[in-house]
């Protein structure tokens, strides 16, 4: 290997301190104590117990799976239609239009979650599963867009060419040869659509209402009021879930359809 | 593939004047055509001389600005590819990554309704006809070039289809595979019955597999008839240069020999037909040369022998035997019967 000592310290030093903050909340969590430390001076289960056994913690948490599975869907359904779509349109439409769905990824989040406070008070559906759902949906746009268009660009058209010459109609090519390609982008889609709803706070924030919050706004609103281990108990939660996931995806499609979106997007026209 | 036909009973194509343009581009330029049941024909000729999308245009996919194409006496028009009975075997196959060795077979015969044990059946007896019978449970990725070439095959020969059509299908394989599968589809054709069209570059593989040939340049119809008929009786300096290999001589350059080609005529003078040495001196047309190159190729071999400085060299097919001790750089006497020679027009 021709790295030099230097890089090798500092690969070593970003090997360390990236999951740092992982561990320090994992680790505080364990504190008997209500007071978050690191490292904890005991070990006990408490702050699990106690996230286990209120209700307002468990409504927050099946809200957040709730709205994360329900935007997970839809967001995938509309990715395949519109990569579908787009796959047969002119390269200007195309481009325009890839950078909208693109967009949330540059937008600051801040400003997307006033938008949308002021728009959802327009058609009176602040603070409700609505308007976070509809925000969540444009939130995981891109991250469900990309794997499904990389995965549609793959598809050989001789392939579909070969279904319509074996008797195929364009809806049976549709659904025994590209949708079945297009599994991998699919999986792709739902599992990290999921992720990034499950996880969004800033733009949530601004939507939730008494009626309805989500698990990340709520530890951020408790944390307000006190600096005890549940939330980094809940956090712990939430580090493994999202960890499981991305295991999942990885072995499911690989995480290999991520580094080809970045490689097509480097060819995409500004 | 149940009762197979002992005669071709369907395929006869027509092509009257089939003309597309891409842009400024004449991709197939007035095409006619006249292809009977059960013949295997080539279309011959170098990339972008328009074979391929003559191909595409009777298969569906592409549509012919102008001209008409009817198969069995029914007008193809614009019917889409999947109302024409026609078949093809894609240059890349385009077999289907998700499906096994059977479900690629079968994905024609389901969407044709056919019952669940027929189609057994008949996938069973398509993979026997390419002896692909015990992969049947064998997904893509597992099969070898020459494998999925029969899987193509039989995906697309089990809907028996009234024509079929191969796009390069063996370009990708190396040459002895490809030796193998030239004589298997043959063998295949010949068992089925069906017209088959294959596109390919490789005038070798054309003249020993087709019936007939069709060679194609810039998008016109050259030549279409037997492989000897190209060979023996060239139409266009293209068609004589293009297959197999010829002295191609002008009368400025005949003179020196005392032959007169006819008016406005090359003539075509093969390199077997040539013969260097004594063997040359009972040959009418006869001077004297130096041998450039000599490229031993076991049982024959090929010579290039220079009249001249400037003139182009002839290119000279002998007995591998005869080689004995000719070197290059030796002096010859060149000759040939210009009798055998065939003549083509001079533009």
């Amino acid at each position: 290997m021709g790295l030099s000592p230097a890089t090798r310290i500092i690969a070593v030093l970003l090997l360390i301190l990236l999951p740092a903050p992982l561990i320090i909340v994992i680790g505080a969590s364990f504190s008997p104590r209500a007071v978050l430390a690191f490292p904890p001076p005991g070990f006990s289960w408490r702050w699990y117990l106690e996230f286990l056994g209120s209700t307002a913690w468990i409504t927050a948490f099946a809200q957040s799976a709730v709205i994360a599975i329900v935007a997970a869907v839809v967001t995938t359904i509309i990715a395949v239609l519109a990569a579908l779509a787009l796959d047969r349109a002119p390269a200007r439409l195309r481009s325009a239009a890839e950078t909208a769905i693109l967009a949330p990824l540059l937008f600051p989040h801040a400003a997307i979650g006033i938008a949308f406070l002021g728009w959802l008070s327009m058609l009176h559906l602040n603070g409700g599963f609505i308007g976070v759902l509809m925000a969540h949906l444009i939130l995981c746009a891109p991250f469900a867009y990309r794997p499904i268009a990389v995965s549609l660009r793959q598809i050989d058209r001789s392939l579909t060419e070969a279904a319509t010459i074996l008797g195929a109609e364009p809806r049976q090519t549709l659904t025994r040869v590209v949708l079945p390609l297009l599994r991998p982008g699919i999986a792709a889609s739902l599992l990290f659509s999921f992720i990034i709803s499950f996880d969004e706070v800033t733009v949530t924030m601004f939507l939730t209402g008494p009626q309805f919050t989500t698990l990340p706004v709520s530890i951020y609103t408790h944390i307000h009021d006190s600096a005890d281990p549940v939330v980094a108990a809940i956090s712990s939660v939430l580090i493994l879930l999202t960890a499981g996931l991305v295991l999942l995806i990885d072995r499911l499609v690989g995480l290999r359809i991520f580094i080809d979106i970045e490689e097509e997007g480097r060819h995409a026209p500004a | 593939m149940a009762g197979m036909p002992s005669a071709a009973t369907k395929g006869r194509l027509r092509l009257d004047r089939i003309t597309k343009t891409f842009g400024a581009l004449r991709a197939v330029d007035g095409v006619d055509l006249d292809i009977e049941a059960g013949e295997f024909i080539a279309f011959l000729g170098p990339s972008g001389c328009g074979k391929t999308t003559l191909l595409r245009i009777i298969a569906g996919f592409e549509a012919a600005d102008s001209g008409r194409a009817a198969l069995d006496g029914r007008e193809l028009g614009r019917l889409p590819p999947n109302r024409r009975d026609v078949g093809l075997v894609f240059q890349n196959l385009a077999l289907f990554p998700h499906l096994s060795v059977a479900q690629n077979v079968a994905f024609g015969l389901e969407l044709r309704g056919h019952a669940k044990e027929a189609i057994a059946q008949e996938v069973a007896q398509a993979l026997a006809l390419v002896e692909l019978g015990a992969l049947s449970g064998r997904r893509i990725q597992q099969l070898s070039g020459g494998q999925r070439q029969r899987v193509a095959l039989a995906r697309a020969l089990v809907l028996e289809p009234a024509v079929l059509l191969l796009d390069e299908p063996l370009s990708a394989l190396d040459l002895k595979l490809r030796r193998q599968l030239q004589q298997e589809l043959k063998a295949l054709q010949r068992r089925t019955r069906t017209t088959f069209i294959f596109v390919t570059h490789d005038q070798e593989e054309a003249l020993s597999m087709a019936d007939r040939v069709a060679v194609f340049n810039h998008g016109k119809l050259e030549q279409f008839g037997s492989p000897r008929d190209l060979y023996q009786r060239p139409a266009s300096r293209f068609v004589a240069d293009f297959v197999g290999e010829a002295n191609i001589r002008d009368a400025a350059q005949l003179a020196a020999f005392g032959v007169r080609p006819p008016p406005r005529s090359l003539l075509v003078i093969r390199p077997e037909d040539c013969a260097i040495g004594a063997a040359a001196t009972s040959l009418p047309a006869r001077r004297e040369g130096v041998i450039e190159t000599i490229d031993y190729i076991g049982p024959h071999a090929r010579l290039r022998i220079g009249l001249d400085e400037a003139a182009e060299p002839w290119v000279v097919l002998i007995h591998g035997g005869a080689v004995g001790d000719l070197a290059p750089g030796a002096r010859t006497v060149l000759g040939f019967d210009p009798a055998r020679a065939a003549s083509v027009p001079a533009q």
